[in-house]
């Protein structure tokens, strides 16, 4: 064995690697060759200062404050829930009273139209006028005060253009989860849709339209947790989107076989089951 | 426990998300310490990795160890921060270790390591990347390479290269 491939094995010494054979050959290969023999000496020296150079570093407690962090971000995300069910339950209401919830039961194809509400509709003024929004009754247990100021807020903002899922110019760009929650433990899902511009046949990004949706509970006991018993891997394609049932402030949707609720705390039970029961009347 | 819980765990409830930050927090700290060289920009990249992990926890799949996930957000924490870095200020290697003495350090083995840091934050930064990991880390030659996602003969290869330049600037001639 030559002197350069000897260095590789003093390295491999130093590393612990050498099975006893090399331990003898490379032994033997020093014991006659001062030159190696010094080689694997400098490099004990070297392998000896590395082990030294571990030293423990008094520093900032950077664990208090990330976590001190993590509770800001739940916290806002929590607020943002509100203020994103608002805006759901707006576009559910509207869906609601100016009947756009069209449904065609010809006995196989049931066609389902959603609106959607999206929030920056200066920048692309609708064509028609305003759809006028009946200011819903809210019933909400945690705030009533603060969901009222949601949705006067956004009726102060929005001119609610509809759009219904169906309309070829909206295309789900994405759905992504958004968290869980330590309490409820459940998942988030956010879907999100880019409005294609319409005019003249021209294509390209326009508006951004939000749904915020949440697994159905009835899973949360199979449901060990994030990674638990139903699987998103992030981003998917979003199929047919199907009512399915309607429960306490939420209306549980299929996507691709999972159930998700549609999140509208400003909804009553009460809300949501006449939709439903016209729903399963067209359906039925 | 295995890794899959923890992390399970962690994203189902607070107080489990707060034990599994501290069981990494040393290790978290200690490479972006030894990849900086230095205590403060250290500490802001350690802080900065322990977010993303909070932040992405959830995009963990299990395909690789924990260990070499957590190493990964913190090496691409760090390049960031190097980027950043050199469009405002100085280079990142211009910032020498700071003076942390040991107790088992003598006088002379401390100048003899003072030289060996400073030679260490010469190098380019996929070898001291390299360098930090497998020995200031201890993870093995395969963690290494799954951490960079480079192949293990290309970590070794610039190992090997990188302790021959060391023991030849610092110990050569003895």
């Amino acid at each position: 064995m030559t002197c350069q491939e000897m260095e590789f094995m003093i390295q491999r010494h130093y590393d612990g690697e050498l099975v006893e054979a090399e331990e003898t050959m490379l032994q033997a290969h020093l014991y006659g060759c001062p030159a190696c023999d010094r080689e694997f000496r400098e490099f004990g020296a070297l392998f000896g200062d590395i082990d030294a150079l571990q030293v423990q570093v008094a520093h900032r407690d950077i664990l208090s404050q990330t976590l001190m962090r993590l509770e800001e971000a739940e916290t806002k995300r929590r607020i943002d829930v509100w203020w994103r069910g608002a805006a759901v339950a707006a576009s559910v209401l509207i869906i609601a009273s100016a009947a756009l919830l069209n449904w065609t039961d010809s006995g196989k194809a049931v066609k389902h139209r959603v609106s959607a509400f999206f929030s920056h509709s200066q920048d692309t003024p609708p064509v028609n006028e305003p759809v006028a929004a009946e200011r819903p009754n809210t019933q909400v247990e945690a705030d009533p005060a603060q969901a009222e100021a949601a949705l006067d807020e956004i009726y102060r903002q929005a001119r609610f253009p509809l759009l219904e899922l169906s309309d070829p110019r909206l295309i789900l760009t994405s759905t992504s989860l958004t968290g869980g929650d330590e309490t409820a433990m459940y998942q988030m899902v956010e879907l999100t849709y880019t409005l294609r511009a319409a005019k003249n046949g021209e294509s390209g990004d326009a508006d951004t339209v939000y749904f915020l949706a949440t697994p159905d509970n009835s899973l949360k006991e199979k449901a060990k947790s994030n990674l638990g018993s139903y699987v998103f891997n992030g981003e998917v394609q979003a199929g047919k989107f199907i009512w399915a049932k309607v429960g306490e402030h939420a209306i549980t949707a299929e996507i691709n076989g999972v159930f998700y609720q549609i999140f509208s705390p400003f909804l009553s039970t009460d809300d949501l089951l006449k939709i439903a029961a016209g729903i399963q009347k067209r359906v039925s | 426990m295995k890794e899959q819980d923890l992390v399970a765990d962690a994203l189902a409830s607070r107080s489990s998300m707060a034990e599994l930050l501290r069981m990494i927090e040393p290790y978290v700290f200690q490479t972006a310490y030894y990849l900086t060289g230095s205590k403060m920009d250290g500490e802001d990249v350690a802080q900065d990795a322990l977010w993303k992990i909070c932040r992405s926890l959830h995009q963990y799949k299990g395909s690789s160890s924990f260990r070499t996930w957590v190493y990964s957000v913190v090496l691409n924490t760090y390049r960031d921060a190097v980027r950043k870095k050199r469009r405002v200020t100085l280079p990142l290697e211009e910032t020498y270790v700071d003076q942390s003495p040991s107790v088992e350090e003598t006088v002379a083995a401390r100048s003899r390591l003072e030289e060996l840091r400073r030679e260490i934050m010469k190098l380019g930064t996929e070898d001291r990347e390299i360098f930090v990991l497998r020995h200031l880390q201890q993870l093995s030659y395969a963690e290494v390479a799954a951490t960079m996602d480079v192949t293990e003969a290309h970590v070794r290869s610039r190992l090997y290269r990188t302790r021959q330049k060391l023991k030849n600037l610092l110990h050569g001639g003895e």
